[in-house]
């Protein structure tokens, strides 16, 4: 409440959800680079410091442009597929994406006949800099990606096969009960492992929704939040009942 | 009757490839069609109308395989494949067995009778058939490997052999002989006497007993299991699936049963004493036999026993181990008579919604509950008759004995209709208050092992003398 900062009649209306929101869609590894390469603050700064450093070099007649890596114009899809345990169905997820525009693009001047051959330097130093910042974001974007999607992976295994599997595996060891094939203990037994593996879904989706807003941060070039995700080991208790 | 004919079309060069083997040394011209079944029913039974007269047998939820006779050769086709077998309504098998039941069709023949059986395998692996208890020649006694070349997939045998001695016998594979006798594969054979007078009787009822392990839920017998079996079957079938056994007031009654179990099986029929009087070994002088109200049949062995039906009613017949007459149940179930689980049945339900306590007051609530179960699964115990649950399962059945029935009728005639004033029936008077016995406590004295009253002897042989005041108050 004190980082929201609300007080008196917020504090009424502040209400928390009993649940955690669903699985927002998934965007490619390429989208995002493409992402944060527009919108990383961090970039746009060093752009605009190279922009000023030619100014002030007296720097005006662009010759070419260079661009980090050429992308443009290229298609991606990303598949996935599981088997739903209670109807046998084979769910498909496919996510299609054409590239965005993924290009920095760094003016090179025609120095000619350089008045200082340390303006020729200084700018060049501060072009390769800002190449470098490029990849480095790309790589940090892919990294923050990463985690993400994996923490989204697990969240949805858990979601879509073992959760249901679990369900099925105490609803026969009920029937086994009722026909005394099961001593009531094995029911017991299996219950307990359902609600570990309930238990493990929530921590599972806890992870994302922090590697989540880690991710959002990478793309805006704001470092990473103070709550990391324990990386998808929700807590295993039982040997391995959990899952 | 309720057979199909299987024509050979589709596998002639089948037949081709048997009869290639037989060639030279028999000149027929066909291999006899195979007769099939998809009925679980008790078929009625095949009167014979070639060859010499006998009274024909009852299979219990079985046929019998009819023949064609050939020159001087009574000829039988049986066809080793796989089957699915209704135990009982509710659950199928998917067992191995011959011409499309488990157990196979009941072969049927007359002392001094020349058969000739072709046997073709439609298993996915060998077989060979063993004529349990005949007196044949020894290559035509089936043991794969030992007496002849196991049958191949595919490919069919010719056994002939003529039928030296009248009595009770079986046939089972000898190739793989466990597991394909763990998969259902067996059946009855029964060679009539040459008099038809000899030791006839009216009714003529036969079965085999047979144990499969089918895990709840599943439907392929584990083969693999020696002994801890959990459907107890006659030819196939656990009650509440098992035909009743129906015979006319005053009929000459013999039941025959031959054990393929691992373990033996005392069979006690309610309301008469009988005689054995013929074993796979032979017919028993009736001077050696005695009565018996219960008959163990021990892993391998046939038995029959002969009663006349002279008792009207609706009596229990089945295996006298009392696990026997259960259907799939849990060893693991743990004891809870004397248990009070009610509050436990509370949060237990919180995080079970469904359960039910269960076993508190002994398991009898069991056979009236009908609680749902998995899938392909009977009840442990189940069935309902005129006066609620019979709470049985397993080797169980009935002997409906009637007036007036008609001699070849084998239909269920329903429940007994009791004469009033002959059924067991709650007293509605007054009683004397009872007083029940308190329920003992270790340290009452009739719990000691040494009689409180005598006083214990001291090492010297004197008797010790008595504590002050001990036990004085009992």
């Amino acid at each position: 409440m004190r980082l929201l900062g609300l007080w008196g009649n917020d504090l009424v209306a502040l209400k928390l959800p009993g649940a955690l929101p669903g699985m927002p869609r998934l965007a490619s590894a390429r989208e995002i680079e493409a992402e944060a390469l527009k919108r990383r603050v961090d970039l746009q700064m060093a752009r605009s410091d190279l922009d000023l450093l030619a100014k002030s070099l007296g720097l005006t007649q662009a010759t070419r442009f260079v661009a980090d890596v050429d992308l443009l114009g290229r298609r991606t899809t990303d598949r996935s597929h599981a088997i739903n345990p209670v109807t046998n169905d084979l769910e498909r997820e496919r996510v299609k994406r054409r590239t965005l525009e993924l290009e920095i693009e760094i003016p090179i001047f025609d120095f000619g006949q350089a008045k200082v051959a340390q303006a020729e330097e200084t700018y060049m130093q501060a072009a390769n800099k800002l190449a470098e910042k490029a990849v480095n974001i790309r790589s940090e974007a892919r990294e923050a990606y990463q985690v993400w999607r994996g923490t989204h992976d697990v969240s949805r295994l858990y979601q879509s096969q073992i959760l249901p599997l679990r369900k099925v595996i105490q609803d026969e060891s009920l029937l086994q009960y009722n026909g005394m094939l099961i001593d009531v203990t094995q029911l017991i037994a299996d219950s307990r492992g359902r609600m570990m593996s309930q238990i493990a879904a929530i921590n599972a989706k806890r992870d994302f929704f922090i590697a989540d807003v880690d991710f959002k941060h990478a793309l805006i070039g704001g470092g990473v939040s103070g709550g990391a995700a324990s990386g998808g080991a929700a807590p295993q208790a039982g040997g391995g009942e959990g899952h | 009757m309720d057979v199909s004919r299987r024509g050979f079309v589709g596998g002639s060069s089948l037949v081709l490839a048997g009869a290639g083997m037989v060639s030279g040394r028999t000149a027929f011209a066909a291999v006899p069609e195979a007769p099939t079944t998809k009925s679980p029913a008790t078929q009625a039974p095949l009167v014979p109308i070639t060859g010499p007269d006998y009274h024909p047998v009852a299979t219990l939820n079985g046929w019998t395989l009819p023949w064609k006779m050939n020159g001087d050769w009574k000829e039988f086709h049986l066809v080793a494949e796989p089957v699915v077998r209704e135990i009982a309504p509710g659950m199928n098998a998917y067992l191995w067995g011959y011409n499309g039941q488990s157990p196979g069709p009941t072969i049927e023949a007359v002392e001094g009778d020349k058969v000739r059986i072709y046997v073709t395998n439609k298993l996915p692996e060998n077989t060979a058939v063993h004529w349990h208890g005949q007196r044949l020649p020894n290559g035509m006694d089936g043991v794969g490997g030992l007496n002849q070349p196991h049958i191949p997939p595919g490919k069919t045998f010719v056994y002939e052999f003529l039928l030296r001695r009248s009595g009770t016998y079986m046939y089972h594979p000898h190739s793989d002989e466990m597991v394909q006798m763990a998969m259902g594969m067996m059946g009855f054979f029964v060679v009539h006497p040459k008099d038809p007078a000899f030791r006839r009787v009216d009714r003529d009822f036969v079965f085999l007993l047979n144990a499969f392990d089918i895990e709840p839920g599943s439907y392929v017998p584990k083969v693999n299991t020696m002994l801890d079996f959990n459907m107890w079957c006659w030819n196939s079938r656990a009650f509440p699936g098992i035909d009743p056994f129906v015979v006319g007031k005053n009929d000459k009654v013999r039941i025959r049963f031959g054990n393929l179990t691992m373990t033996n099986h005392p069979i006690h029929m309610h309301g008469y004493e009988f005689k054995v009087s013929c074993t796979d070994g032979g017919w028993v002088d009736p001077a050696a036999a005695w009565d018996e109200v219960s008959i163990d049949c021990a892993v391998g062995q046939m038995r029959a026993f002969d009663f006349l039906a002279d008792e009207p009613g609706d009596w229990a017949i089945h295996c006298h181990k009392s696990h026997h007459t259960m259907n799939a149940m849990g060893h693991s179930v743990k004891t809870y008579i004397g248990v009070d689980k009610k509050d436990l049945a509370k949060r237990i339900r919180k995080i079970a919604p469904g359960y039910m306590p269960m076993g508190s007051n002994g398991m009898g609530e069991m056979g009236s509950m009908e609680m749902p179960l998995p899938d392909n699964t009977l009840p442990m115990m189940t069935g309902f008759a005129q006066f609620g649950p019979v709470e049985m399962g397993g080797m169980f059945s009935v002997v409906k004995v009637r007036e007036g029935l008609s001699k070849n009728d084998y239909k269920d005639p329903g429940w007994f209709k009791h004469p009033e004033g002959t059924v067991a029936y709650e007293y509605k008077g007054k009683l004397a208050a009872v007083t029940s016995s308190a329920p003992p406590d270790a340290q009452s004295a009739e719990w000691r092992v040494k009689d409180p009253r005598k006083p214990s002897l001291g090492p010297d042989g004197n008797p010790l003398p008595m504590p002050k005041g001990a036990h004085s108050n009992h």
